[in-house]
């Protein structure tokens, strides 16, 4: 069973990695904090008598539901926001139309001219590349070559087989590739 | 730059990132990770109850050993009644039909019961 300064000197060695996986998926830094503190909530709540050599899989196991669990959250306040949405006044139903438009498109947008562009060292083209690719492409980059998972276990953590774990990979590879030669960093 | 190596320069840059978070991101996510940890333990606990869900078989032996426990108090519970009962009785605290003997009554009310005066 870990003990409690393992789980927190695990835990604090893991918690920004996680922090920039949630905030990947779901482009909000706040609801990416919320994310975060409730897959730690769970991990001691649910599996502090565990030992600390699982802390690492079960984390991202626990990560990665929370990031989902948000969407499905958020499909069902979409759902529910819509069929309301009728009963409400036109034009303030036009303005939030607009305003929603306007930030989806701030959470895709793309870098504009005025960014610089140089090289590999360029954090924010390619965190903005990461943050376009397919969900599903973005996570099995991520647990497979930044957390250095291997296939077995990031198909455990993302509930898929391994063959589907090798297809995202690859496709990410590519698409990352493509898209940061778009913007000028030539792999 | 073969794909091993453009891998790894990603990674790398994600890893500057991260080392590059802001104050305040650091300052929750630390807070975060205190409240998890207090929060957690008090929620979890090692109750036995916590203990009991997290380990299914510790619940069936609890289960087992509290109907045991509760067969023992029924069954040592009897003899505490009687107990009480003659304690009651000593004392005159039961009400008159208490001492009523039913049987005793019905061998009286029964016209066959003394065939002969004498005999009786």
């Amino acid at each position: 069973m870990a003990s409690n300064q393992e789980i927190d000197a695990f835990l604090a060695g893991a918690e920004r990695r996680a922090f920039k996986h949630a905030l990947f998926a779901v482009q909000d830094h706040h609801s990416a904090l919320d994310i975060v503190q409730n897959a730690m909530m769970k991990l001691v709540e649910r599996y502090g008598d565990k030992p600390a050599e699982e802390l690492p899989l079960l984390f991202q196991r626990i990560l990665q539901n929370a990031i989902h669990d948000h969407f499905r959250r958020s499909r069902v306040r979409d759902f529910w926001v819509r069929l309301v949405s009728p009963l409400r006044d036109k034009d303030e139903d036009n303005s939030e139309t607009l305003e929603s438009l306007s930030a989806e498109s701030d959470t895709v947008r793309l870098p504009g001219p005025e960014e610089e562009v140089s090289g590999w060292q360029n954090l924010a083209t390619i965190e903005e590349a990461l943050a376009t690719l397919p969900a599903r492409q973005r996570e099995a980059f991520l647990l497979r070559y930044w957390e250095e998972l291997d296939v077995s276990e990031t198909a455990q953590v993302m509930g898929c087989s391994e063959g589907s774990v090798k297809t995202h990979c690859f496709r990410a590879v590519n698409a990352l590739a493509a898209k940061l030669k778009d913007k000028g960093l030539k792999p | 730059m073969n794909e091993q190596d453009f891998i790894r320069d990603i990674t790398r840059t994600l890893d500057t990132g991260v080392r590059d978070l802001d104050a305040s991101t650091t300052a929750r996510l630390a807070s975060a990770r205190r409240h998890a940890l207090s929060d957690g333990h008090t929620h979890a606990g090692s109750g036995i109850l916590v203990q009991a869900h997290r380990h299914p078989l510790l619940g069936v032996a609890m289960a087992v050993a509290l109907a045991v426990a509760g067969w023992l108090l029924l069954n040592l519970q009897q003899p505490v009644d009687t107990g009480e009962a003659d304690i009651l009785l000593l004392t005159d605290e039961l009400p008159p039909n208490a001492y009523a003997e039913q049987e005793f009554s019905k061998w009286l009310s029964k016209p066959d019961t003394c065939p002969s005066p004498s005999s009786c």
